[in-house]
């Protein structure tokens, strides 16, 4: 277990650092793919169904270790995104749970329009200035989406559902 | 009997006890916030720069190869780009000598003017505006100090610094405005003023511009050091649509900023100007 905990904080780690250095040339519209709540939001998506209600280590802790990248990359202060990514991970999860899927499926329509839902709601709660909802914005989105939907089957093919 | 005495709710505890060591944990790193940035930055600056370099050569290698299809259009756009080239030759040719004001904030040697630290960016966050250089305190870095490239165009200005690293608000934020003057093409039309807005997304609106005064395209926006952040005649950007609208009390433009990511490797912190 904490062996692969410690792959996910190096996965942070990596994924923080692409973000901000190798994925800036590739904006579009001045939009880049946020890979650290894509990957936090995987997680706790196929997770979700889980009956442990805290399920520490695999909400909690990739959560807070999100959550402290982007504090760290991101944000003038610490507590801020962790906070908010873990409300939002219990809130998905509760999601999922009223969903009331007993077997392992995880479809693609659930995740599409949650995961929008849910990148509205990180944005409207983290970002410094309000987004508007205007085309830049849904450029965001979509360019986000894709990743996302990538990630989703990657997670998908290989059953990284347990992390 | 009463049943809480004998049995005690064993999960308040437990939950009040892990709120306390979040809590902790949080204020710990608030605490150290700066020493924790600074050891983060520190362990990721070698593959930040990597990264970076690697992703402005595979940007540069995807943009051309994705426009191989678009040559046959391309070469009538460069044809007519080179008419309208040629016409502006002769325009600036006429106006070489009003132009001299400009010429001489551009071609200024930068040395002999302000007291440079050289730096280079190492991360970008255009979700913001962002961008970390690597030099710090250590370096002599504080807050507020203007950030420029070679050819005087400002990026921004030192927002907040670490001991090593220091993050600059590029003048695209959304918490960015700052003053400016309209450079125009004729030296005896009255000095225009106005604000610069940061949208984010890396671009910027022109604000604050009396109705009374004429703008156009292609006029050129340089720092006025009015507020005095900026030491004056930094490049900034051109204008590229302006929008005068008489039930608004000030007139507005798009503009089209100079600074370029692309060329943040070789930039240059202010840290001492004479101030006229």
């Amino acid at each position: 277990m904490w062996l692969k905990l410690v792959v996910l904080f190096l996965l942070f780690v990596f994924l923080a650092t692409f973000q901000i250095s190798f994925l800036v040339h590739f904006n579009i519209a001045g939009t880049t793919p946020n890979l650290i709540f894509i990957l936090f939001f995987l997680i706790v998506f196929f997770s979700g169904r889980s009956k442990s209600t805290m399920n520490f280590k695999n909400i909690f802790l990739p959560s807070v270790f999100a959550g402290l990248f982007l504090d760290i990359f991101y944000f003038p202060y610490f507590g801020l995104a962790i906070v908010l990514l873990l409300v939002m991970a219990y809130i998905l999860k509760y999601v999922l749970f009223l969903l009331k899927k007993t077997r392992n499926e995880y479809p693609v329509v659930y995740f599409i329009p949650l995961f929008v839902l849910f990148f509205i709601f990180f944005n409207i709660f983290l970002t410094t200035a309000m987004p508007c909802f205007n085309w830049v914005f849904l450029i965001e989105i979509m360019y986000n989406l894709i990743f996302a939907l990538l990630g989703f089957y990657i997670f998908k093919t290989f059953k990284l559902y347990e992390f | 009997m009463n049943v809480f005495l004998e049995k005690p709710n064993k999960i308040l505890p437990k939950i009040l006890i892990g709120i306390f060591v979040f809590v902790f944990f949080i204020g710990t790193l608030n605490l150290f916030q700066n020493q924790f940035k600074n050891f983060f930055y520190s362990i990721t600056q070698p593959f930040q720069k990597i990264l970076l370099r690697a992703g402005d050569n595979s940007s540069n290698f995807l943009g051309a190869f994705l426009k191989i299809n678009n040559l046959a259009g391309e070469n009538e756009e460069i044809k007519k780009r080179n008419q309208e080239l040629l016409e502006e030759i002769i325009t600036l040719q006429q106006v070489k000598v009003e132009n001299q004001a400009l010429k001489e904030v551009v071609s200024g040697g930068l040395e002999k003017e302000f007291k440079l630290i050289l730096t280079e960016a190492i991360g970008i966050d255009n979700k913001q505006d962002f961008i970390l250089i690597n030099r710090g305190s250590d370096d002599g870095i504080l807050e507020d100090m203007p950030v420029i490239n070679s050819q005087k165009v400002l990026f921004g200005k030192v927002f907040k610094v670490y001991k090593n690293f220091s993050k600059v608000m590029l003048v695209s934020s959304k918490n960015s405005v700052l003053d400016v003057k309209i450079q125009k093409d004729d030296t005896i039309s009255p000095i225009i003023y106005g604000a610069v807005r940061g949208e984010g997304n890396l671009s910027a609106i022109l604000d604050l511009v009396s109705l009374e005064r004429e703008i156009k395209n292609n006029d050129i926006l340089i720092t006025s050091s009015l507020e005095g952040t900026f030491p004056k005649g930094l490049l900034i950007g051109k204008i590229t649509e302006p929008n005068q609208n008489d039930l608004k009390p000030f007139q507005t433009a798009k503009i089209e900023l100079f600074f370029n990511l692309k060329q943040s490797d070789k930039l240059f912190i202010i840290s001492d100007y004479k101030i006229e």
